[in-house]
């Protein structure tokens, strides 16, 4: 028996893990905004953030390469600045996998912030300022809907595949993810090793849910 | 002390409140859709006006001109929501202690929490969930949470709408005595005319938006401003007649080819008047009794709707007439409708007090 090629899978682990904690940092402020917010162009917004979710992979892949790639004025701006590169560097992959997560987790989150009755929030209000209000009132009652977020973003940044393909490319050792490299070892007629990554990646995947389901109750 | 004038347009809307009460328990009164709520959000800083002010015992809250907008957990209001708005993720104790001021010790929120346990008559339900409790328990912690602060100003959103008939009358008693002990204004708004009168010291009637009156509850009842005042106040009896001045200086209005004295100040000019009379305030008269009694007419039932405790009878005046054309609507009470007899058909005389006809100015 082939050794599992366990370099793949602790990368995705932690593209995802951290393309899981962008979707939420950004995706939280974005989803109070459009179950909150009433402004011009919501709706543009509306639509914005399902883009990712309904255009081909790899068409949101270029256009993100159109955006952050080494021509591009933001790019540039980034290498000059940073020293951020996204192109064939496993910080791509997280971008990729952000932006892949964050229509799921947004429309997850933005569904239970509008859920919450709002004379709930406006009584609290009454008493500590809005910021205290949505730490001690908002989000305790946003909490599944945030928890479902959460699994929906981790899930599909975990089989994310074509948006990072575009942009970090499948290097293995540096931005080759389980889910590249069990395409890859399928294409190199290794059916042991992508057998192995198949079934590695699913017992994680399904592991992890069973924890979260486990520590918050929730049941799938 | 509230003293507030505030002006909101919103789509197919405008809100102009203007209103001023002292410390007492007032009811803003109105349809649905009428603009109490708004104002209510406005005055506890939930909801922000286009223009005006809003003063809580002199203090400014909010003034437009001057760029004041006091969040509102500085503005020392209490709110007590329709459903009551109880934090659910958080029990009877949760609830009540998140009214109180942060930097508080430990030992004397206990006490306070301690205290409003006893006078809501909660102890022992103070690790209970909101879904949990009753209707009436849900009210009396949504109060408490909202008096634990000791605002200047509470402000109660339709308290009772949530409720079953039955139990609505104990708790309307019931919110009376635990805020009797209360020192400042308490602003209740409500749909239902019984209730703000029941409740309330001062009525304020508001109609798409705008105040149209505020007076003492008897003055509102019986002493209607407009005509508008009158339909939202149900003074059904709206009634078109010619206003002038008898030789004695008082003011008679012919109606129906009768002469009627009317009482009291006829703000309008002579000429053509609207004036009101409510259906509880028109007497039956015994035919011998006639010639003691003023303003009396002559009519015939043409209708009667039974209300299970009372009944409004159609009367018409004069020969004309049936049951959807009819001139008066009165209310009787069981006892006297059987001692006198009355049915449809029956000739009535019916007397109209002086003081309880009353001349409406007329709506801009």
């Amino acid at each position: 028996m082939a050794p599992i090629p366990l370099s793949p899978l602790l990368l995705s682990l932690k593209v995802a893990g951290l393309a899981t904690i962008g979707a939420v940092l950004c995706g939280t402020p974005i989803a109070l905004l459009l179950a909150r917010g009433r402004f011009a162009g919501k709706a543009v917004l509306e639509a914005i953030v399902v883009i990712p979710l309904i255009l081909p992979p790899t068409v949101t892949g270029y256009y993100l390469l159109l955006l952050v790639g080494r021509r591009a004025p933001l790019g540039r701006f980034l290498e000059d600045r940073f020293d951020i590169s996204f192109i064939f560097t496993w910080q791509g992959a997280v971008l990729a996998s952000t932006i892949a997560a964050l229509p799921l987790f947004i429309k997850a989150v933005q569904g239970a912030f509008e859920g919450i009755d709002r004379s709930i929030e406006n009584a609290a209000r009454t008493f500590k300022p809005a910021p205290v209000v949505f730490a001690t009132i908002t989000l305790p009652l946003a909490w599944r809907g945030l928890l479902a977020g959460v699994i929906l973003a981790f899930a599909r940044a975990i089989g994310e595949f074509g948006i990072t393909l575009m942009i970090a490319g499948s290097i293995p050792g540096r931005t080759q993810t389980a889910a590249l490299a069990i395409y890859d070892a399928v294409q190199a007629n290794q059916p042991h090793e992508a057998n192995a990554l198949a079934l590695v990646t699913t017992a994680t995947v399904v592991v992890f849910l069973f924890l979260v389901g486990r520590m918050t109750k929730v049941r799938f | 002390m509230l003293d507030l004038a505030i002006e909101k347009r919103l789509r197919g809307f405008r809100l102009q409140t203007q209103l001023t009460i002292g410390d007492e328990v007032a009811a803003l009164y109105g349809p649905s859709g009428a603009g109490k709520s708004l104002t209510l959000l406005a005055i506890a800083g939930l909801f922000r006006p286009s223009s005006g002010t809003i003063r809580i015992n002199g203090r400014t809250v909010f003034d437009s001109a001057a760029g004041i907008d006091m969040p509102p957990h500085h503005r020392r209001v209490g709110l007590v929501f329709q459903e009551y708005a109880l934090f659910p993720h958080k029990t009877v104790l949760g609830n009540l202690a998140y009214g109180l001021p942060n930097g508080l010790p430990k030992q004397d929120a206990r006490h306070k929490v301690e205290e409003l346990l006893r006078l809501m008559q909660l102890t022992g339900l103070a690790g209970h969930y909101p879904h949990q409790l009753s209707g009436g328990q849900r009210q009396r912690v949504a109060l408490g949470r909202a008096l634990i602060g000791h605002p200047e100003v509470l402000l109660l959103d339709e308290p009772f709408s949530a409720l079953d008939f039955a139990v609505r009358e104990t708790l309307r008693q019931e919110l009376l005595e635990i805020v009797s002990g209360y020192r400042g204004t308490i602003l209740l708004v409500t749909h239902n005319l019984q209730e703000a009168y029941l409740m309330a010291s001062t009525i304020a009637v508001i109609d798409a938006g705008k105040i149209l009156q505020v007076g003492g509850r008897e003055e509102v009842l019986h002493r209607p401003r407009t005509r508008r005042v009158a339909e939202h106040t149900a003074a059904k009896n709206i009634l078109r007649g010619v206003a002038s001045r008898n030789a004695s200086g008082h003011w008679e209005i012919l109606w129906r080819g009768h002469q009627l004295v009317a009482d009291g100040q006829v703000p309008a000019r002579p000429g053509e008047v609207e004036f009101c009379i409510r259906p509880e305030d028109i007497r039956l008269v015994w035919p011998e009794k006639v010639p003691e009694r003023p303003n009396v007419l002559r009519g015939r039932i043409v209708n009667e709707i039974q209300r299970g405790l009372d009944y409004l009878l159609l009367v018409s005046i004069g020969e004309e007439g049936d049951a959807e054309r009819y001139d008066l609507e009165l209310r009787v009470e069981e006892h006297p409708r059987h001692h006198m007899m009355l049915h449809v058909g029956k000739e009535v005389f019916l007397s109209l007090p002086p003081d309880r006809l009353h001349v409406l100015a007329p709506d801009k």
